[in-house]
């Protein structure tokens, strides 16, 4: 086998992903086998550490994200209908403010630490799972029009939600509850369905998660339509639209640890679900239990849309589009593709419920924020990045 | 080793655990609230949901959410003590005399648009204007909830009890013989405009259009217009609706044919709910209504027909109206502009009159030349 | 593979395997076979006789409605067509091979990486290493595959239809990396091909499926012959020897006849 290799045969560190699309394509002789003269990987052979590195998880773009994150949270921290002076929300931020027996500096103090504290952890939270669970089902389905909506599992919450608001419980109480509980139980119903079909294949899955999923929005509707329209209607109508202003500590660790269990396997999951993605007879073949691991992915993200649909109503979007734009960034390897949707999932639902809950007196749908910003903002993505990721043909 | 082979990948999440973590440990201390307040420090006044709420300040300064704000303006006379006047409520507001009655109110419209959806209020948005009293639905306390807000006055959103409303109104405002002399005043008036009417020998079958598309109203929170509504002979067609009145076809809607059409008086502005987009309508020439032009659009007067204030006076409209032949000796106009001398000491004008009863809509129907202004001013 | 064949020494054993996909449309019944050990197996048939469904059963995708199958060893499986939808880049691609060495949440180790660059160096691809998948050509892309099949380390390497779709010069590069790998690393190597001339060229034994329930079994010479090749493909063929450097290889000409 003739071959010219160079003795220092030497590979870029998998992160640096911006020089690899601009290496160009040698001439391609007929002969595959010939390796061309010039090789451009002149840099040192340094194989990429372990996944423990930050560096392996996106390069500069990761511990970039973090601090826009964390600038973001303080920003959001500072900015609200209520007035407050940075300097004095800085001094609450950090326990050095004084508390007087003033009303009016208490409320200071619990607006921080009550009312958008709890609420940016909820966002946040929210926004990172939707993000990674979005692009793990992508992965999984390998359809880049999916999102973690399609197995049903946030309409089953949102009629859980919408039941327990038209049976009287307006508290937090029964919400939460209800919501997970039928959002979990859309997640049966679907797998019965496709055992019934015999379809445990993608097709069959995403067919039983289109079949519950309507029948939910069907309930819906017509618990909706009933509702009456003086002391039942008006609250329905605004879950539904999703919103972050019931945000309370114990939402908050409600929402925590399913995340926790939801997004740490999953992503421990990525290489497997790089492998996955190949499709089912490959991996099969490369070892990979197809049907078991695809239920598992499918059951983790279901369990943590049901808890974020429960804690907030349903907010779409996030799920759908972030992982996109996380692919355009840093390409389909979950293993970088996952923790960086994360985290522009949660920059992004952090600044579209910031604006929501600051541009007007009312609470404006968060659901109406992400779709309307969301739009021209993937658009003009779209148009710079060149939709890198997926393939063309 | 191998378990630690099998987890590189989780270790490697360390990040996010430190969020998550950080998150937690966030959460776990409780969160500042305000004080309990106590019967030390304040009156006692209790709400539509039969909770004591204590109110320190005198007059105290409350941001009204609901549309209550009719009522309490006829408890406390004086707009001053109002923080805020929702969003939705503006328009109604300003189409109705107690725009005149009350200028001040408008500058303190959350308003930057006509938006009358369902959205609460931010939370933050109360705690900035730091009022003493907050009068609110009771499926909205949530956001108040979480900061233990004291002020809270929970408001039945099914309409609920009138008298518990005046009264939590009255023992809020301080004024609670103001409110007594309401009630008296409110029973001798419905008195006077039910003499002559005995045991409604002939009920008058009445639809209450809600929108154009069309449900007819039924619900419970209508029940008190309903049950005034058979004082006066009137008798609604369509009680068993749903809640929302159910959205009806037109065959329904021919089935139950009622003798008078009333348009929902919250309706202000859509072309296709006034009386006249009605008698045009092709799909209702065939209603009984449309034919004999006994089609009116609900006066929405200064407050919403059901407090001991105006419902005298919306009785007595719907008297003459479903009544024709029978009634009563009493002069609407006169009666308008009495009630709101005694109550208000306000002199209305004889304009402002006729948008009370919608006169410019309603002129072409039967009957209602008996409500038009004669040059002095009397029927 | 006759029955007196030491059964150590088979990497892959069938017996009474039978398929169907809709019932009572049997794929193939009754199927017996077995594959040596570091020998080249072709299966060769028509199209549409089950050869992809046997691969499939061989692999453990598929389970056979009777019979049973024996694999002793890992097997490792090069596809016909690879259409990439997520644009891997080669050296990603080759790294899932080592998948049955990666644990459940772990990520491929140095070693990993390591060992997947010299399969890569080994079939002279190394260049490659970080071009995206997608934009490589169609013979690239089975080196590349060729590669992930190398690096899992399995001992039974198994081809569906190796080349097909590749100009003569490169079907010959790959056809000939098989058969290096079976002699200089004693791998196992199965493939399945409806070309009578790759199984002439390369294949030590030969698994021919002529009909829905036959099949025939047993070495090149055996079984290749031309009366065979004229039975299975309903044509006349002629087979002749070539030598060359004291090695003779076969060839197969189909004969038109005059019109």
């Amino acid at each position: 086998m003739e071959s010219n290799k160079t003795s220092s045969a030497s590979i870029a560190p998998p992160f640096k992903t911006e020089q690899d699309s601009q290496l160009t394509p040698p001439q391609e002789p007929q002969d595959v086998t010939k390796s061309s003269g010039e090789n451009n990987m002149n840099k040192s052979l340094s194989t990429p550490s372990p996944s423990l590195s930050l560096k392996a998880k996106g390069g500069y773009l990761f511990p970039l994200l973090i601090l826009i994150l964390l600038a973001s949270v303080v920003l959001s921290l500072i900015i609200g209908r209520y007035e407050l002076s940075p300097s004095e929300a800085f001094k609450i931020l950090f326990g050095l403010n004084e508390t007087t027996e003033d009303l009016s500096s208490l409320n200071d103090t619990i607006v921080i630490r009550t009312l958008r504290l709890p609420r940016i952890l909820l966002v946040i939270l929210s926004g990172m799972g939707l993000a990674l669970c979005g692009a793990a089902m992508q992965g999984v389905f390998r359809n880049p029009l999916v999102g973690p909506e399609i197995l049903g599992v946030s309409s089953g919450a949102s009629f859980g939600g919408v039941l327990a608001l038209s049976l009287g419980f307006s508290g937090g109480a029964a919400l939460i509850p209800f919501s997970f509980v039928f959002g979990c139980g859309a997640l049966v119903l679907a797998f019965f369905l496709s055992r019934l079909a015999r379809q445990s294949s993608t097709l069959g899955l995403v067919l039983a998660g289109i079949v519950v999923g309507g029948l939910f929005g069907a309930l819906t509707g017509a618990v909706t339509y009933f509702a009456d329209p003086e002391s039942r209607l008006p609250g329905l109508l605004y879950w539904l639209m999703g919103s972050f202003a019931r945000a309370n500590p114990d939402s908050v660790l409600f929402l925590t640890i399913v995340t926790i269990a939801s997004t740490i396997p999953l992503m421990g999951l990525s290489w497997r679900l790089n492998v996955l993605s190949l499709g089912d007879t490959d991996a099969a073949s490369l070892g990979i239990r197809v049907s078991l691991l695809r239920w598992a992915v499918v059951i983790l993200v279901s369990l943590f849309v049901a808890a974020q649909v429960a804690v907030s109503g349903g907010v779409g979007w996030v799920g759908l589009v972030i992982p996109h734009l996380g692919r355009m960034l840093v390409g389909p390897d979950h293993g970088r593709l996952l923790p960086i949707s994360a985290l522009l999932g949660g920059i992004y639902l952090l600044l579209m419920d910031t604006l929501a809950r600051t541009l007007a007196p009312f609470e404006i749908p968060i659901g109406l924020m992400t779709s309307l910003v969301g739009t021209p903002l993937f658009a003009f993505f779209f148009i710079k990045l060149r939709g890198r990721g997926w393939t063309n043909d | 080793m191998s378990f630690l082979r099998n987890i590189t990948g989780l270790l490697g999440t360390w990040p996010f655990l430190i969020i998550y973590l950080v998150a937690i440990a966030l959460m776990i201390s409780p969160t500042p609230k305000h004080p309990d307040r106590t019967l030390q420090t304040g009156r006692a006044v209790t709400d539509m949901t039969d909770r004591t709420v204590y109110i320190e300040a005198n007059t105290p300064q409350t941001f009204i959410l609901t549309p209550v704000l009719w009522h309490y303006l006829s408890v406390n006379l004086d707009a001053d003590p109002v923080t805020k006047l929702p969003p939705y409520m503006t328009k109604e507001f300003t189409s109705s005399v107690l725009g005149s009655i009350f200028p001040t109110l408008l500058d303190k419209s959350l308003a930057f648009t006509d938006f009358s959806g369902p959205a609460p209020i931010s939370v933050e948005e109360v705690l900035e204007a730091n009022p003493d009293a907050v009068l609110i639905w009771n499926y909205m306390v949530a956001g108040l909830e979480l900061v233990n807000f004291q002020g809270t006055l929970q408001i039945a959103a099914d309409g609920g009890d009138k008298t518990k409303l005046f009264n939590l109104l009255g023992g809020l405002t301080g004024k609670e013989d103001w409110v007594s002399h309401i009630w008296e005043r409110f029973y001798q008036e419905r008195d006077e405009v039910l003499l002559g009417l005995d045991n409604c020998p002939q009920k008058t079958r009445v639809g209450i259009l809600g929108g154009a598309g069309f449900n007819l109203w039924g619900g419970p929170s209508q029940r008190y217009l309903f049950n005034n509504m058979l004082m006066v002979c009137g008798e609604n067609v369509a009680p068993q609706m749903s809640a929302a009145g159910g959205v009806l076809n037109v065959e329904n809607l021919l089935i139950l044919d009622p003798d008078v059409l009333l348009l929902n008086p919250y309706v202000l502005d859509q072309t296709d709910m006034r009386v006249s987009a009605i008698y045009e309508d092709p799909r209702f020439q065939g209603l009984k209504a449309v034919r004999n032009r006994r089609v009116y659009h609900m006066p929405l007067g200064a407050s919403r027909l059901e407090g001991p204030v105006e419902v005298p006076l919306s009785m007595l409209w719907l008297r003459e109206i479903l009544n024709p032949f029978n009634p009563s000796n009493l002069n609407l106009r006169d009666k308008i502009r009495e009630t709101y001398l005694d109550i208000y000491g306000y002199e209305v004008t004889e304009s402002q009159i006729d948008t009370w009863l919608r006169l410019e809509e309603n002129q072409d129907s039967a009957y209602y030349d008996r409500f038009i202004r004669t040059t002095n001013g009397k029927q | 593979m006759t029955e007196s064949q030491n059964l150590l020494d088979n990497a892959v054993q069938g017996s009474n395997l039978s398929f169907f996909y809709e019932p009572s449309q049997w794929v193939f019944q009754d199927l017996n076979f077995s594959f040596r050990k570091g020998a080249i197996n072709a299966i060769l048939g028509l199209n549409g006789c089950g050869k992809t469904t046997l691969l499939k059963i061989i692999l453990g995708v598929l389970k056979p409605k009777t019979g049973t199958l024996k694999r002793f060893g890992e097997t490792a499986f090069v596809p016909q067509i690879f259409q990439a939808v997520f644009s891997f880049r080669a050296l990603d691609m080759v790294l899932m091979g080592r998948t049955r060495h990666v644990g459940l949440f772990s990520r491929p180790s140095k070693k990993d990486e390591l060992l997947a660059l010299k399969a890569m160096e080994k079939l002279g691809i190394e260049n490659l290493a970080l071009r995206p998948y997608p934009e490589l050509s169609g013979g690239q892309r089975q080196l590349v595959i060729l590669a992930r099949a190398l690096v899992s380390e399995a001992k039974i390497l198994i081809f569906d239809e190796p080349s097909s779709a590749l100009d003569l010069g490169n079907q010959v590069l790959v056809l000939r990396r098989m058969r290096e790998l079976s002699r200089k690393d004693s791998l196992t190597v199965i493939f399945t091909t409806h070309m009578p001339q790759q199984a002439l060229s390369i294949a030590d034994e030969v698994l021919l499926m002529t009909a829905q329930n036959s099949f025939l079994a047993g070495s090149t010479e055996e079984i290749l012959t031309e009366e065979n090749l004229e039975n299975v493909y309903g044509i006349e063929v002629k087979l002749l020897e070539v030598e060359k450097d004291g090695k003779k290889t076969k060839a197969l000409i189909s004969l038109f006849p005059d019109v």
